[in-house]
């Protein structure tokens, strides 16, 4: 569905991303993971056009997406949950999410999506028209998670969802979105710094340090890895299971 | 008693020509982060325009104001298509700079473009009903101020239900908020500020319209109309496109006591004192709330 | 910070060539009042490079500066006090000036500082306007005497200065402070630097040259209108000048000046009236694609001139 090819990021003359490939098929969950800094983010970032990559392709359904807008991206089915939420704060959680279905595709359906989301985050729709800025954490998450799904995404990017957020609630909004895969046939990328959490929802995964991807496979496989658990499980020999 | 009522509908009169003014400069300001230091030259445009419309075609300045506006709406987007969109790149503080810088490099070669078509004489619009007043308990009323109210009043609350009932306002309002957030909404954010720029220009040139009945126009007197948009624009605060109308009424307001108290020939300079004495004590505008970003 | 010796050499013979110019020709009226003005407008342009070319802190309020000094520098030598006691008198008024009216200005950050100070520019402008709005004109004598090389002299050594001044500010504490503000203030308020202390001195070395420049421009002009020595052109000029020539640098402004004096008066031969249009035009690009202005094009030029030497030694190596 998606297919990252060789792609170089750069911001200015600083050189982010070398090479990177991935590929990312229909009805999966595909997660990237790896330390700080390592540039997993940036490559979402590129994906959803606010980067152009000086080399390589990026292809969705057969289509190069690679230098085109983010809003033509959007156009397209993919869209992204950003770091930080970055919710528009002086406007109401309905508005947010109004503003979510902005394309044409997306708005005709508006109404039928609004009553979708409600269902599924109860509490955004008892607060509907409070100002997004004074919501809690999770529910600033939820938002944001909602505004991109009010575009009727076939692809989901989703940006460090964990940051900043109580393990209960990570929890939470990690249930929904391996529902949404598995009830909706959403495909997800995302990325995660919380590794066990991101090896326990996706099917497969890619490695990514100092923007070179180092390993990928299989979640469970990956997760049973010497090299994994030492990096970035810590040193217990604890099995981590799904 | 008659002379209160006397200088409160000249607060009012001036105050919306004043709040519109502040409109067009405010809504590029906060949705775009630039300043548009040539604005005044923009209301001086719209002047000519009204004016040789009126010259020309014997259109009446009221009456042009659609057309002025599509010119100065054309003029506007051409503004944001070939110097605006370039600084869309940079970080906010130097796109301020810059945007500064340009416009202000934009008004010299505004100016002298116009003395040089139109020359530098002084001109304005006379219709037969120019010198009109109605008398209203005692009190002088001018057809001119009060259309210019009328005019205030009809196009902020325009804009108003732009911004807040349309989906283009919503995605005005996502653009200024976080453009980066609105482009991954699917916005087409230069679209989005292309068109803003252009309603920003128009709102110069109904203002110019204005002016060009009211008082005068001439290739310099654009200045001394974007320090009155500025001073509305402080006074407001910077993300708080509402207030800017309760702001040109009291900037009106306080040069009509002062009018009354020092005379004319002094009213800029109480209205200038009175915008350093806001940027020194509140630079955020007088009613302009806490606010921080999510 | 170092000192490059070639280039103190260059100016050095070009200031001693200026110098020696009115001696060995006979320059007549035309070149004269370009050149005086010129240098009026490099002291300016410096003036400008203080706050607006280091620290980015744009400040569209010379004129305050320029006109008090101007003002004030006549009004002495109209009642008999020598030029050359009235301009560093004239001077001292503006640097009062600038703390008066400096100092609430400086909490003021990007486009507030801006605004407020042509607002406070205008504003002195317009009392001023009303106050005396006649030509002030000084005896006959003085027109009847009048010679150029006083001027010539005097407007140059204020030029001159204002450029040792940019330079002893660049290699100094002063400089790196206001460079800092320039790239990020916040930044540089966080790491301790004292701004205001810094912005104060900035701006009252800044209002220094503009009322150097004011005084020599009054004993230039001999007979002024003072309204006219507030007019918004004096902040303006030293801005188009700073950012076409390349803010912060020190040749910079002197290269502004020059283009905005000596090839406008070129221009307006060849264009008439246009030759504004043209400059604003330029400054709009410059401002567009150079941000760094003449100087920084110059100094891409450099390095990609002597990029192939580099890659030759490396290569070599």
């Amino acid at each position: 569905m998606l297919e990252v090819k060789d792609i170089d990021v750069f911001y200015g003359d600083l050189q982010a991303l070398w090479g990177i490939t991935l590929e990312v098929n229909e009805g999966e969950v595909v997660s990237l993971i790896g330390s700080n800094g390592a540039g997993k983010s940036t490559i979402l970032r590129t994906i959803s056009g606010l980067h152009k990559p000086s080399k390589g392709t990026i292809s969705f359904n057969g289509k190069r997406i690679d230098g085109k807008s983010s809003y033509e991206i959007v156009e397209q089915g993919i869209c992204m949950v950003p770091e930080g939420r970055r919710l528009f704060p002086e406007m109401s959680i309905l508005e947010n999410l109004e503003v979510g279905a902005y394309t044409s595709r997306a708005r005709i359906e508006k109404d039928p999506t609004l009553a979708w989301l409600y269902d599924l985050f109860p509490i955004l729709s008892r607060r509907s028209l409070q100002l997004a800025k004074t919501l809690s954490g999770g529910e600033q998450q939820m938002l944001a998670i909602g505004r991109a799904l009010m575009s009727r995404p076939t692809l989901l990017l989703v940006d460090e969802m964990s940051l900043g957020l109580s393990p209960l609630i990570v929890q939470e909004l990690s249930k929904v979105i391996k529902e949404l895969n598995k009830s909706k046939a959403l495909t997800v990328l995302l990325v995660e710094q919380n590794v066990r959490l991101a090896l326990k929802i996706s099917d497969r995964s890619y490695i990514l340090e100092n923007g070179h991807i180092v390993d990928h496979g299989e979640a469970g496989v990956l997760s049973k890895s010497e090299n994994v658990k030492k990096a970035y499980l810590g040193v217990l020999p604890e099995k981590i299971g799904g | 008693m008659e002379a209160v009522f006397q200088i409160l509908t000249y607060g009012i009169m001036v105050g919306s020509l004043y709040a519109l003014i502040g409109m067009g400069f405010s809504l590029i300001f906060s949705v775009m982060k630039y300043v548009n230091i040539a604005q005044g030259t923009f209301i001086m445009l719209g002047g000519y325009a009204c004016f040789f419309l009126f010259k020309y075609l014997k259109i009446d300045p009221y009456i042009s104001i659609p057309a002025v506006m599509i010119i100065m709406s054309l003029i506007g987007m051409a503004l944001y298509k070939f110097l605006f969109s370039r600084l869309m790149d940079l970080p906010v503080g130097l796109r301020l700079n810059n945007s500064m810088l340009i416009t202000f490099g934009l008004i010299w070669v505004l100016d002298n473009l116009v003395t040089l078509l139109w020359t530098s004489d002084v001109r304005s619009v006379t219709t037969s009903y120019t010198g009109e007043v109605i008398n209203l308990a005692g009190v002088r009323l001018s057809y001119m101020g009060m259309a210019g109210v009328v005019l205030a009043v009809v196009f902020i609350t325009a804009l108003h239900l732009l911004l807040t009932r349309t989906y283009f306002g919503k995605a005005v309002r996502a653009a200024t908020q976080d453009a980066e957030a609105a482009g991954l909404s699917g916005i087409n954010v230069h679209r989005t500020f292309l068109i803003s720029c252009g309603i920003g220009i128009a709102l110069a040139g109904v203002a110019g319209v204005v002016v060009a009945v009211g008082y005068y126009i001439s290739p310099s007197g654009g200045l001394a109309w974007l320090l009155v948009a500025m001073v509305v624009v402080v006074l407001a605060g910077e993300q708080n496109v509402n207030w800017v109308f309760p702001a040109g009424l009291l900037v009106g307001l306080v040069e009509a006591v002062s009018v009354f108290v020092t005379g004319a020939s002094y009213r800029e300079v109480v209205s200038l004192l009175l915008f350093i004495t806001v940027l020194v004590f509140k630079p955020e505008g007088l009613f302009a709330k806490r606010s921080r970003g999510v | 910070m170092t000192y490059h010796w070639k280039s103190m050499l260059i100016s050095g013979l070009i200031v001693a060539g200026l110098a020696v110019l009115p001696i060995v020709f006979n320059l007549g009226s035309n070149i004269n009042n370009l050149l005086i003005l010129m240098f009026v407008y490099v002291a300016l342009a410096q003036s400008f490079n203080v706050i607006g070319g280091m620290a980015l802190q744009i400040h569209m309020g010379i004129a305050a500066f320029f006109g008090t000094s101007a003002f004030i520098t006549h009004v002495l030598w109209q009642h008999g006090i020598p030029i050359y006691l009235a301009i560093p008198v004239g001077t001292m008024a503006s640097m009062a000036l600038s703390v008066v009216i400096g100092l609430p200005t400086l909490r003021l950050r990007g486009m507030y500082f801006a605004i407020g100070t042509l607002a406070l520019a205008e504003t002195l402008r317009i009392v001023v306007s009303n106050v005396w709005p006649l030509t002030i004109y000084m005896p006959v004598s003085f027109s009847v005497n009048f010679t150029f090389p006083p001027r010539y002299y005097s407007s140059l050594a204020v030029a001159v200065f204002s450029c040792l001044v940019i330079a002893a500010i660049r290699n100094s504490k002063l400089g790196l402070a206001l460079v800092s503000m320039g790239d990020d203030q916040d930044a540089a308020q966080v790491t301790g630097v004292n701004l205001f202390k810094y912005k104060v001195t900035a701006l009252v070395i800044s209002s220094m040259l503009a009322g150097l420049s004011g005084g020599v421009y009054c004993y230039f002009r001999v007979n002024i209108n003072p309204s006219y020595l507030f007019v918004p052109l004096w902040s303006f000029e030293p801005i188009v000048a700073t950012a076409i020539g390349g803010m912060g640098s020190l040749v910079g402004p002197v290269i502004g000046s020059f283009i905005l004096v000596i090839l406008s008066d070129i221009f307006a031969l060849v264009l008439g009236e246009a030759h504004f249009i043209i400059f604003g035009i330029l400054f709009i690009l410059v401002v567009l694609y150079y941000p760094y202005g003449l100087m920084g094009l110059f100094h891409k030029i450099r390095l990609l001139v002597s990029r192939p030497a580099f890659r030759r030694a490396v290569a070599e190596r």
